[in-house]
């Protein structure tokens, strides 16, 4: 286990609260496409959470902007949504990549599948870049 | 006991709320408590029956009288009763499937026809569209999703859907033609019916929407129409805004945090 970098959970936290109450306060209306458009907005904030040795608590999130989000899109959902933004693990050091298997599993023990579908992922990318 | 956390076989489940919010019959309740006991994977092969089955010759069933709807839909198996809802121990069986379903109303014989002609279709959408995608996002789903719709949650869908109308004095074969004729408030009643009901099925299909769609196809979750691009990013940069407005209020300075400072150019 790997100590959190330089407080990096408290500032993902809040940061994540940030969006959350940005979602939950959009004045328009929510739609599943807009929270995955927002998700895919955080990808740099999960690479920086992996990269500082924070393995955060991806069900937990989900919940959080699926809540926000009125449960206009459910929590599994988000939870996938968030795992396809996560770095590829080839570009993560070992800490990193440690730290990748933490998120994934808490989705593989709460859903299953999570490994299965980002092993496709990362040989598809694989593929693309080769 | 919370709806859908009933463990326990031959424990009885409170009745749905869907009856007393939504003037669904028991049936329909009943089948919403199956639906989220399949959802949580706690039952494999739900079975509802009439507590009572007198009671759907008295005409307290006027939408349908199902004898019995038998929904598999994930992998413990229990069985459940409306009406009080009891829940026992079954088979597992196959997914999701209707069984001996029976209607009093008119069009049901059609409902049953369609069904049969149409067993794989994403007609739910366009039904309660008629205009796909976008309505599809009316409803709330993603405008991708209607692709992905297929097969046994589209019968189930149908089946909600047609119930919402006929309950509502519509006839359901008019499809997305009776949406436009009903006034807003009853097309919101649709639409709530519909999230409530069907959602936590098309929800249980995510990973395969993801499967097939995002990761495998494109390496990404992309769900965005490229029609609503430029809106879709509009909208996140006012939820960027929102949270700018967050972490402002606490004193911190939004620079600090990657994702909120790296607002996109909308052209």
């Amino acid at each position: 286990m790997f100590n959190v970098k330089d407080k990096f959970d408290e500032i993902f936290n809040i940061e994540m609260d940030g969006w959350c109450y940005g979602i939950q306060n959009y004045p328009g209306e929510i739609f599943p496409a807009l929270i995955h458009a927002v998700v895919k907005e955080l990808s740099l904030s999960f690479k920086n959470a992996i990269d500082n040795h924070y393995a955060f608590d991806i069900i937990d999130l989900s919940k959080r902007i699926s809540q926000a989000a009125k449960f206009l899109i459910h929590e599994k959902e988000v939870a996938f949504s968030i795992l396809a933004q996560l770095p590829n693990p080839s570009v993560l050091s070992e800490e990193g990549q440690y730290v990748l298997a933490q998120i994934i599993d808490q989705v593989e023990q709460s859903y299953g599948g999570a490994i299965e579908r980002l092993q496709r992922k990362w040989q598809f990318e694989k593929k693309q870049a080769a | 006991m919370p709806l859908g956390h009933t463990e326990q076989p031959g424990e009885r489940v409170a009745a749905p709320d869907l009856a007393a919010t939504k003037g669904a019959s028991p049936e329909g309740a009943a089948i919403s408590t199956a639906g989220r006991l399949a959802r949580d994977g706690r039952a494999s092969d739900v079975e509802i029956k009439p507590s009572d089955p007198t009671d759907f010759e008295k005409g307290h069933a006027p939408l349908a009288r199902i004898t019995p709807v038998k929904m598999a839909v994930a992998a413990n198996g229990m069985q459940l009763n409306s009406g009080g809802a009891e829940v026992s121990e079954t088979k597992a069986t196959e997914p999701i499937r209707f069984e001996d379903l029976s209607f009093s109303n008119p069009f049901s014989r059609s409902f049953r026809e369609a069904q049969n002609n149409n067993p794989a279709t994403d007609e739910f959408v366009t039904f309660v569209t008629g205009k796909g995608p976008q309505a599809a996002q009316a409803a709330g789903y993603s405008a991708d999703l209607h692709k992905f719709t297929v097969g046994k949650i589209a019968n189930l869908a149908q089946f909600k859907i047609r119930a919402a109308m006929g309950r509502l004095g519509f006839d359901p074969h008019q499809r997305g033609e009776v949406l436009k004729e009903m006034p807003a408030t009853q097309v919101a009643l649709v639409k709530n019916i519909v999230r409530e009901n069907i959602a936590p099925l098309v929800t249980d299909k995510i990973a395969q929407v993801l499967d097939s769609f995002s990761l495998a196809d494109r390496g990404e979750v992309n769900m965005e129409m490229p029609s609503t691009g430029e809106a879709m990013s509009l909208s996140v940069d006012m939820i960027r805004a929102g949270a700018n407005g967050f972490i402002a209020a606490k004193g911190l300075n939004p620079l600090s945090f990657p994702s909120l400072t790296s607002q996109r150019m909308v052209a």
